[in-house]
């Protein structure tokens, strides 16, 4: 071990000296040379020396920043955050991932008794968005118009016909009494031109956006088992090497409990949310954290490919402070979309305009993963831009992007990319009814390789068919999957098929079939 | 780089810059009149450095001249490229002052500076690290992706 204050820290609070315990490990945490992985142990064995709830909280939220992806923490932190509901939320019925010798403390301790109330205060509309009481005193809103028919069914779950309310403008208490009306104001004139720099850090949503039923949990990632079968359990467990570094003398001892299956059961419940939830924090990737929102109800989460990078899985911040494990399940990188899957169930999705175009001018508000918005215009451009490309006036984005975007009568036109154009410093949206077709092909491609071996290649952002035939690399970008990184890898010629090596015409002068570009072979350069 | 090798031109510069690559070449142990290439324009020089076959051209481009020392892996296979093709730029990036290249269906590796202010000393380190980084791809490519070590069956 690296630090002495850890190994010391660790075995005082393995003999109860938890003071001391604490003391060694605050002293590592602030002095020593820690790993990522120490001080997520340290973190976790820190949350082992006070029975706060809310200090423990704090330390798992601490360790999930340093490994968002760290199941564990997960688990307890989603314990522990639901330990914390207010009484009207009945404790889950799992045994909580904790050492065994605490198990005593555990069991006294009861949602509503002895843990503090949490600010949940009744949810009191379906609104989400918050908004200074200036802003809303011109511009009543004129309800949502309801989406009709085909379309939504061309767009897998999304509904927005169950949507609770026409007003989705979310008030917090103490604005809803000054603020009777809601709705962004219009843009008049010259004021457009200041559309594009005004922000404002008011939360955009509160805490009580969530309702979260006492079952819900976070999800659960399949363990370890290397290379799955199914297309939902392909992603490896990439914490299985990091785990393994960790020496079980320094991880905080689970119960028998916790493999007995039911904290298993408990975590593969899926959380259900039966409230809108705009947006979502996306931690863990390598640009840092950004945003996301929930476009089907069975747990589909659209964001940029800026954001999930290369990375198969990432943190997913709830509105409520909770941490589940999103899986990256499809990217396009052409337009900066990504895809994540979490284990969630959504009563509500939040409404999606119908319009197909954003007019020029038009003012749009795109909301972080904090709850902030940043209110901007649609920027007019001489440029010829895609149709599903749509330039705004907005140059700085608060974090990585992926913010939903709203129009002003508060329906999702789009989601905010940290795309610019060559000419200047603003920055573009991708438009939601884009963001929906290629929806639409990732569960048309799901349905097609339904119960085929496939995996996500990080790579290039397809669903990759070659485990199916024991392909080490992926047909379309030739990456190497990670099962085949490890392994001694052998040239496969009976895979022709998958990577189309035999439908092409073949080289009059070697005879591959691997194709031609501007007439010249790919293999030796002989032109037609 | 070929390319360039053909718009060299035999100058009398040319002809200096290739007694100075003779010299170097004999001050680290290679015959350099054994060596000698005939190429149709520029000069050349092939050797085995280990298990390596080692070539060296120099080649004027815009008035500068430079010395190449390439290697050639593998033939490429006939099927399966993409793949190959993709880890070849991944290897790309990973290695230090050498590069991979294809040209027709052979597979180099190579480096090339400026002749101007070479010494033995360098040219020996440049032949070297070609060397040994051909050693360590040839088979490794052959073993995964198929085809043939260059020049044999």
């Amino acid at each position: 071990m690296a630090s002495k204050n850890l190994e010391q820290g660790i075995q005082a609070i393995q003999q109860k000296d938890l003071g001391q315990g604490r003391r060694l490990l605050r002293i590592a945490l602030n002095n020593d040379p820690l790993s990522r992985q120490e001080r997520v142990n340290a973190r976790l064995w820190l949350a082992e020396t006070d029975d706060d709830p809310q200090y423990k909280i704090e330390q798992y939220r601490e360790a999930l920043q340093l490994d968002p992806t760290n199941q564990d923490v997960v688990g307890r932190l989603n314990y522990w955050i639901q330990l914390t509901q207010p009484p009207t939320n009945p404790p889950p019925q799992a045994n909580p991932p904790a050492q065994g010798n605490q198990q005593q403390n555990w069991t006294q301790q009861q949602p509503g008794q002895s843990f503090p109330q949490q600010g949940n205060q009744p949810f009191q509309q379906q609104n989400d968005l918050n908004l200074r009481p200036e802003w809303g005193q011109n511009s009543p809103t004129q309800g949502n118009p309801p989406v009709q028919g085909n379309q939504q069914q061309n767009w897998g779950q999304r509904g927005t016909q169950s949507f609770p309310q026409q007003n989705d403008l979310n008030l917090r208490p103490d604005w809803q009494q000054n603020s009777p009306s809601q709705g962004l104001p219009p843009v008049q004139g010259n004021q457009q031109q200041n559309w594009g720099q005004q922000q404002f850090n008011q939360p955009f949503v509160s805490q009580n956006d969530l309702n979260i039923r006492s079952d819900g949990t976070s999800q659960m990632l399949p363990q370890g088992q290397g290379y799955q079968h199914n297309w939902r359990q392909t992603q490896p467990n990439f914490n299985q090497g990091f785990d393994q570094q960790l020496s079980t003398q320094n991880f905080p001892p689970v119960p028998d409990q916790f493999s007995t299956g039911q904290f298993r059961a408990f975590q593969e419940q899926p959380l259900q949310l039966s409230q809108v939830q705009r947006t979502v924090g996306i931690q863990g990737g390598s640009n840092g954290a950004g945003t996301g929102f929930f476009v089907t109800r069975d747990g589909l989460i659209a964001t940029t490919r800026h954001i999930t990078g290369g990375e198969r899985q990432l943190g997913v911040q709830l509105l409520d402070g909770r941490q589940i494990v999103g899986h990256v399940v499809r990217s396009f990188p052409a337009y900066d979309l990504s895809l994540l899957q979490v284990n969630v169930q959504l009563a509500h999705l939040i409404q999606v305009s119908q319009s197909p175009a954003i007019p020029d001018n038009m003012p749009i508000v795109a909301v972080t993963h904090t709850g902030e918005g940043i209110r901007s215009a649609k920027r007019s451009s001489d440029n010829k831009i895609d149709s599903h490309w749509f330039p705004t006036l907005i140059n700085h984005l608060k974090d990585a992007g992926g913010n939903p975007v709203f129009d002003g009568n508060q329906m999702l036109v789009g989601m905010m990319t940290n795309n610019a154009s060559r000419s200047n410093v603003y920055m573009y949206g991708l438009h939601i009814h884009k963001i929906y077709e290629f929806i639409d092909r990732y569960i048309h491609e799901k349905g097609q390789l339904d119960g085929q071996n496939t995996l996500y290649c990080n790579s290039c952002g397809v669903i990759s068919r070659a485990p199916s035939f024991g392909g080490y690399f992926c047909e379309t970008c030739g990456n190497t999957h990670p099962y085949a990184v490890d392994i001694k890898r052998y040239p496969q010629s009976n895979l022709a098929a998958l990577y189309g090596d035999d439908q092409r015409q073949p080289c009059p002068d070697c005879s591959s079939r691997a194709g031609f570009y501007n007439r010249a072979c790919l293999r030796c350069g002989f032109r037609l | 780089m070929f390319w360039r090798q053909q718009q060299s031109q035999k100058t009398n510069t040319l002809q200096q810059h290739a007694g100075v690559v003779e010299q170097i070449l004999a001050s680290i142990g290679v015959d350099p009149t054994r060596a000698r290439m005939d190429t149709e324009n520029g000069y050349g020089w092939s050797f085995q450095r280990g298990s390596a076959l080692i070539e060296i051209y120099i080649a004027e481009q815009e008035g500068r001249e430079y010395l190449q020392v390439l290697s050639p892996l593998i033939h490429v296979p006939i099927g399966g490229l993409l793949p190959l093709y993709r880890r070849l730029l991944e290897l790309n990036l990973s290695l230090t002052n050498a590069s991979l290249g294809i040209y027709l269906d052979v597979v180099y590796v190579f480096n090339e500076r400026p002749l101007a202010g070479l010494d033995g000393n360098e040219a020996n380190f440049i032949i070297t690290q070609i060397a040994e980084y051909a050693d360590d791809l040839d088979n490794q490519l052959v073993n995964e992706f198929g085809g043939r070590l260059y020049g044999q069956t």
